[in-house]
């Protein structure tokens, strides 16, 4: 609970520290001759003091009788006061959308800021739209934002020993395959040789599989790809 | 050395900010999780704090 309850002796008469703590965890602390705190207070024995959060006094009385019935509640009230923000949490200043309004750091409201004005709420921060792969989008400070994608066969990068292959669907770029990789994982070996020569008896052309680029499938390219697997 | 010196400033900092509701007292109550520590308003910065002024013979 954010209560603290706090003890104000006098170093004359702590030797009685014992009775005054009693076992409980409260602080308490000993004004020392000619006990200024006191006079700061206008304290007189057995003298409550109720501040709220930001130090304000809003009760000051006398309990030699008994403390007031009404005390709970009036602490309760202030605890209600009390708000749930950090003034003194350190943010990075940058124009951030937060549950459909606009702060003016990062941190949103969690730093006592009040809200600037609504966010253009288009979409929610992170979402991600990849409905054209070469033109995705993703959602910041409530607004579509197009990432650019630069891809090799079109910035004019040339794919040595190989063709480029158009992308599966949901990707942008073309990828560039070795001729020989007839089954497309990326590497030469004798899996692609069995494609190759599958092709070959089924008379199919693929244009990865002619090594040789001589517009057939044949076993001079399957004795190509036996070579550059061996190397 | 530095440290000190800015810890100062802040206790000083906040003490003003508190104006005349503030002290800071050593707390000498041996079960106090801030025992030793020298505590008042400020201190306890952010919370609603109950002041008893009294003491035993």
């Amino acid at each position: 609970m954010p209560i603290q309850l706090l003890g104000v002796g006098k170093d004359s008469h702590m030797s009685a520290l014992g009775n005054w703590v009693n076992n409980n965890d409260a602080p308490v602390c000993a004004d020392s001759f000619p006990y200024a705190t006191w006079s700061d207070w206008d304290a007189s024995q057995r003298d409550l003091f109720i501040l709220d959060h930001e130090g304000n006094l809003v009760y000051h009385e006398n309990i030699s009788s008994g403390i007031p019935s009404n005390i709970e509640s009036l602490v309760l009230g202030l605890v209600d006061q009390i708000p749930d923000c950090d003034s003194s949490l350190m943010c990075g200043e940058a124009i951030t959308c937060c549950d459909g309004l606009l702060y003016p750091t990062t941190c949103c409201a969690e730093n006592c800021d009040t809200a600037i004005g609504e966010c253009n709420a288009e979409c929610e921060d992170g979402e991600f739209d990849n409905s054209d792969p070469c033109n995705p989008m993703e959602c910041y400070n409530g607004e579509w934002v197009q990432i650019v994608i630069d891809c090799a066969e079109q910035m004019g990068v040339p794919c040595e020993g190989g063709l480029y292959m158009p992308p599966p669907e949901g990707v942008c770029c073309s990828t560039c395959v070795q001729f020989g990789d007839s089954n497309g994982d990326g590497g030469l070996n004798v899996l692609d040789v069995v494609s190759i020569v599958s092709f070959v008896l089924n008379g199919t052309y693929d244009s990865i599989s002619d090594i040789n680029q001589d517009g057939t499938v044949n076993i001079l390219d399957v004795v190509s790809l036996v070579s550059l697997i061996l190397g | 050395m530095m440290k000190n010196k800015i810890s100062i400033f802040l206790i000083t900092l906040l003490a003003l900010s508190f104006g005349q509701y503030d002290y800071n007292l050593e707390d000498l109550n041996s079960s106090s999780p801030d025992y030793q520590e020298n505590v008042g308003t400020s201190y306890f910065s952010g919370k609603v704090t109950l002041h008893y002024f009294g003491h035993y013979n």
